[in-house]
């Protein structure tokens, strides 16, 4: 699957690229408006993190130029103005989704994920991986077929994970991504960790293997043991 | 004091002051006046009694029936004319009167008598009283009528002042209302007005300035931050890291999350000034509390905070999105500043949010409170916006926040 990152901070395009290559992306760059849309004429992808300021034009009109095309390829807006107003002019014109700098790594991660998979998948909306199946519809999980029961909170825990498999994800990431705004009211990300508990304890008496890892100081890590 | 008010006390009293000293004044001079007609008229009797008395070689009768009082008394030796006020008695009546009097020489056969010739300060004594007393009525009338046209006068003249004053008031940087004062022929306030005309253009100009500043600074290190966070979100994915590593790292996250939620804070005050959130609704409070306060009781419950609650129904009109902010800062504030074991106690009633939580015991300072950057610790995570932003919040919705202190609590109450 091929992501294309629009992006002309190169030191944030590099990080990016390195972060989603790893995965089962393949990473494209394009540092300026012209050699963007050049890319964006010649290739399909399946998704596009699109930055709106960019030398030489303007990162909307990209996203209008793929619309009278018709491409179908899914657009991540990334900005560092984060106004409602630039939020809904972008998804009005087609945009897919919209992220306000600076986010973590990791929300991108399941941002681009979670595009190509409505995008790719269409009708069979279930991530597969290891011996978990995940109903994206539903929003249920089965392990070897048969039903755990998650709570909301630990089925998005779980997606998460899985939208950044084998990447260290901090508390701070996991809590913006789960509670957004009034998280940052507690001042103190403890509580996710009773979450993390319960879901490893539902998967482990389920049988699998511990696929989500606690690493130190830092946070967690969900990665299929070999 | 106002204006006006110093300026009628000043001339009220200049005024009594004025009307008290030509009241004397002219007593004293109709007085001398007086004085002066009755010393002719005693000087015009003197004459007749010298041409009478060199004519019949006696003196005319004492008579008693004019108002004129005459005496012959011998006298030893010749005496200078002299004028006198004195008290007589008055012919047939036992009480005494004033009298002008005047005495002189007069010689016959050889001998000198003296001569006493007195008119009474009687019968003018009304008169002077009449005219004093019409004369100081009319002045009377006209220090009045004066004192009134004046009020008129000065109101009228400094009406533009006034209304210049009331826009003033009225005024407020960064509304985008221009500063209307009213028309004026009087040079000065024409001039007042240029001038306040410029300073207020000024202060607009800088003030838009500073915003603009603000929000493109603001927007500016949004990327480096993104940069930094990113480096880090890959350092973090090496394996093996100290904990030292860890712990700086951490510190790292920490201080960009701070600088970011600055960042965030810092547009959302230059939004909600510039009125970006103009749009208002009706909203069901009650609900909108109650979902609220079911998201923060994890936070809550993590910070070891009980929350207590009783909700009424009420509706209030205002735009959704800043509602949504204030309620997150009112309660988070309430839950973040407690203790622990503590408690917050929410209540709703129509046309008023009481937050009440416990937390340290000094009340926060008021004049200070909504300030931005007021911290109560100089190490706390907080960046000193949150309280500031309610605030900013409430004065574009037209409603009233207000902090209090009772019983070790401190309470945000929200009304409208």
């Amino acid at each position: 699957m091929k992501v294309l990152i629009i992006e002309d901070e190169k030191e944030l395009a590099d990080s990016i690229i390195q972060y989603l290559d790893s995965e089962q992306f393949s990473c494209d760059l394009a540092g300026d408006f012209d050699s963007a849309m050049e890319k964006v004429y010649l290739n399909e992808y399946s998704c596009i993190v699109l930055d709106i300021t960019l030398p030489r034009g303007n990162g909307l009109d990209i996203l209008k130029a793929l619309k009278r095309e018709q491409k179908e390829d899914g657009v991540l807006i990334i900005s560092a103005r984060d106004s409602l107003e630039d939020k809904i002019t972008g998804l009005k014109l087609g945009a897919d989704d919209y992220l306000a700098k600076p986010f973590h790594l990791a929300e991108l991660g399941a941002r681009v994920a979670a595009i190509i998979r409505r995008k790719s998948f269409g009708g069979k909306s279930q991530v597969v991986i290891d011996h978990l199946i995940l109903d994206l519809n539903d929003r249920t999980l089965k392990h070897d077929g048969v039903p755990i029961s998650l709570t909301r909170k630990e089925y998005d825990l779980l997606l998460y994970f899985v939208s950044n498999k084998n990447k260290v994800v901090t508390k701070e990431a996991i809590v913006e991504h789960l509670w957004g705004e009034e998280a940052e009211m507690a001042g103190s990300y403890d509580f996710i960790y009773s979450h993390i508990k319960n879901l490893r304890k539902k998967l482990m008496q389920a049988g699998c293997p511990d696929y989500i890892k606690a690493v130190y100081g830092m946070g967690y890590k969900f990665a299929i043991p070999h | 004091m106002k204006l006006f008010s110093r300026y009628h006390r000043y001339h009220l009293i200049l005024m009594a002051l004025l009307f008290i000293c030509s009241g004397v004044l002219y007593y004293v001079l109709v007085r001398q006046i007086v004085i002066h007609e009755l010393d002719e008229a005693l000087d015009d009797c003197k004459k007749r009694i010298i041409v009478y008395t060199e004519a019949h070689e006696q003196f005319p009768a004492e008579s008693p029936i004019g108002e004129t009082y005459v005496r012959y008394t011998p006298a030893a030796a010749t005496q200078a004319d002299q004028y006198a006020l004195t008290n007589l008695p008055v012919p047939g009546k036992r009480k005494l009167h004033r009298y002008r009097q005047l005495t002189f020489t007069v010689d016959r056969e050889g001998r000198h008598f003296q001569v006493l010739v007195a008119r009474p300060l009687e019968g003018t004594k009304l008169m002077i009283q009449a005219i004093l007393a019409t004369t100081l009525g009319l002045l009377l009338l006209v220090i009045l009528i004066s004192v009134l046209l004046n009020r008129l006068l000065l109101a009228n003249t400094w009406k533009p002042f006034y209304q210049t004053l009331d826009r003033l008031s009225g005024f407020q940087l960064g509304k985008n209302a221009p500063l209307e004062l009213p028309d004026t022929t009087i040079d000065e306030f024409r001039f007042l007005h240029r001038s306040l005309q410029q300073m207020v253009g000024l202060a607009e100009q800088e003030y838009r300035i500073l915003k603009e500043f603000t929000e493109n600074a603001a927007h500016e290190m949004q990327t480096p931050l993104a940069i930094v966070r990113s480096k880090l979100d890959l350092v973090i994915q090496q394996e093996g890291l100290s904990e030292q590593q860890a712990q700086a790292i951490h510190s790292a996250y920490a201080g960009i999350k701070r600088l970011d939620k600055l960042n965030r804070s810092l547009l959302l005050l230059a939004r909600i000034e510039n009125r970006q959130y103009g749009e208002q609704s009706l909203i069901d409070l009650e609900s909108k509390t109650a979902e609220k306060l079911e998201q923060m009781q994890e936070l809550a419950r993590g910070a070891g905070v009980t929350i207590h609650s009783n909700l009424e129904a009420a509706m209030i009109r205002f735009n959704e999105t800043l509602l949504d902010i204030l309620l997150n800062n009112l309660l988070g504030n309430a839950i973040r500043h407690n203790l622990p074991g503590g408690s917050v106690t929410v209540r709703l009633g129509p046309g008023a949010l009481r937050i009440a939580n416990t937390g340290q015991e000094q009340p926060l300072d008021t004049t200070h409170v909504f300030r931005r950057f007021r911290k109560e610790q100089q190490h706390s995570s907080g960046h000193g916006l949150g309280l500031s932003i309610a605030h900013q919040i409430c004065l574009q919705s037209s409603t009233g926040l207000h902090y209090t202190h009772e019983g070790a609590q401190h309470i945000f109450t929200l009304t409208w």
